[in-house]
């Protein structure tokens, strides 16, 4: 029989997290890698493993991180997929929204994009890291406590995910057209 | 961020990522969908009694064993539910009309114990789970029994199915509560499993199902990292159907050998 949120406060809940969080869920999958085509179904997965340990989420603590430890681990169990492993970004087709201007949502669209391709040269542990850190802004010791590493780890990691990551956008601004390296040395404003 | 002492991230790099930090979630549709499709997934409420830290606790115990049971899980589910349908034919068979010719091979025999007919499943059995592809090597053969028929003066027959009597409501909502049971199984999640296991138990302790109903128990045990609890059950389940299909898999799933 179907749950519904009248009848059971977890579910109720539950739905408002859901409400509240899946922008973030779902941005955070894609960071890590998960195809947009994916999201969906990846997404379901984190928000069903998500109400499984409900009960055992501290309320003291931010949920942001708590939330991104799904996100992670089933954006690893994702990428083992040997399917997986390859054409990460080459089919997407997110929408425009057609209310707004659409060249300035097209050039934003390319710079989530050069920054995804660049995250897509770090291994999944650094990458955690570092959206975790430079992307979600939460202090290391948030980010070690998420991802159960050490916070020495976690500070090394975000330090040679920011050398990588930063090599990773010179590579691929090289190779990219004009307009592309025009936003980024104007700092992604046009 | 800023870290003491760490290499930070040249200008240019900083700005890119800060049109970056916008999160951006599904469309509206997709989101609607998802929350009904969320909604409609969510196990049901845990059963009274139930324990709620010990699955948490089992599966990292598994975990840290190396003990990953998900692999076999598909094969599982294919082979029991094929079972369950198998039963469920026995079962329905005779309600829903035997032919004059039928009652008249019952009549012949019905002193005769019957003789087992060994068959294998169909892959279309197989395919419709949405389980890893098989081939026809893999697939089980299920040896069921024809029904035991009780001659009468009217040379009616009846079957007596496992289990106490049983009416066919009773066996759907066995069926529909194993499903559950199986459901979580297959996506690991063991405590909602073994709660719709022993929902079952209490329901229907003799159930036309409860040699399924143990086998999916046991499965959800040993995945939940409960290994000493799968294998004392495996092994009564032994004792229990020492001729089932099952077995093999409920003894690997046990760790019995």
């Amino acid at each position: 029989m179907p749950r519904t949120a009248e009848a059971d406060p977890k579910v109720a809940d539950f739905t408002a997290l859901f409400e509240a969080n899946l922008a973030y869920v779902w941005s955070s999958l894609r960071r890590l890698g998960v195809h947009e085509r994916d999201l969906e179904d990846v997404a379901h997965e984190v928000f069903l493993k998500v109400y499984s340990e409900l009960d055992r989420y501290d309320r003291q603590r931010p949920i942001k991180p708590w939330l991104f430890a799904f996100a992670f681990r089933h954006a690893s169990d994702y990428r083992k997929l040997a399917r997986h492993k390859t054409d990460l970004y080459g089919d997407d087709d997110p929408s425009i929204d057609t209310k707004g201007d659409a060249s300035e949502q097209l050039a934003q669209r390319e710079r989530e994009a050069l920054v995804h391709r660049a995250l897509e040269c770090l291994d999944l542990d650094k990458r955690a890291v570092f959206v975790l850190a430079e992307l979600d802004e939460c202090p290391m010791p948030e980010v070690a406590e998420a991802l159960e590493i050490p916070l020495n780890t976690g500070y090394s990691r975000l330090r040679v995910a920011r050398q990588e990551l930063t090599a990773a956008v010179r590579r691929l601004v090289a190779q990219r057209p004009e307009v592309t390296r025009k936003d980024h040395h104007e700092g992604g404003r046009p | 961020m800023s870290d003491i002492g760490m290499d930070e991230l040249p200008e240019d790099v900083a700005k890119l990522l800060g049109d970056t930090r916008v999160v951006r979630g599904p469309s509206d549709a997709i989101r609607e969908k998802m929350r009904n499709r969320l909604v409609a997934a969510l196990p049901p409420p845990p059963l009274p009694g139930g324990s709620g830290g010990a699955r948490s606790a089992g599966s990292e115990a598994a975990k840290s064993a190396g003990v990953s049971m998900l692999p076999r899980i598909p094969i599982w589910v294919a082979a029991a539910t094929f079972v369950v349908g198998v039963a469920a034919g026995t079962w329905i068979r005779p309600t829903t009309g035997v032919s004059s010719s039928a009652n008249a091979n019952a009549n012949a025999n019905a002193t005769k114990r019957s003789e087992p007919v060994v068959s294998a499943p169909t892959v279309h059995a197989v395919e419709t789970m949405g389980t890893a592809p098989l081939t026809p090597s893999d697939l089980p053969l299920v040896v069921t029994q024809k029904p035991v028929a009780t001659g009468s003066a009217t040379g009616s027959a009846t079957v007596a199915p496992r289990g106490s009597a049983n009416p066919t409501g009773d066996l759907a909502a066995e069926r529909a509560m194993l499903d559950v049971a199986r459901t979580a199984l297959g996506r690991g999640d063991s405590e909602n499993a073994l709660l719709a296991t022993a929902e079952h138990g209490k329901k229907f302790p003799r159930g036309a199902l409860s040699e399924e109903r143990e086998a999916i128990a046991v499965q959800a045990l040993a995945h939940a990292g409960r290994i000493e609890e799968a294998k004392e059950r495996a092994q009564r389940f032994k004792r229990a159907h020492p001729e089932s299909i099952l077995l093999p898999a409920v003894l690997a799933a046990g760790g019995v050998p």
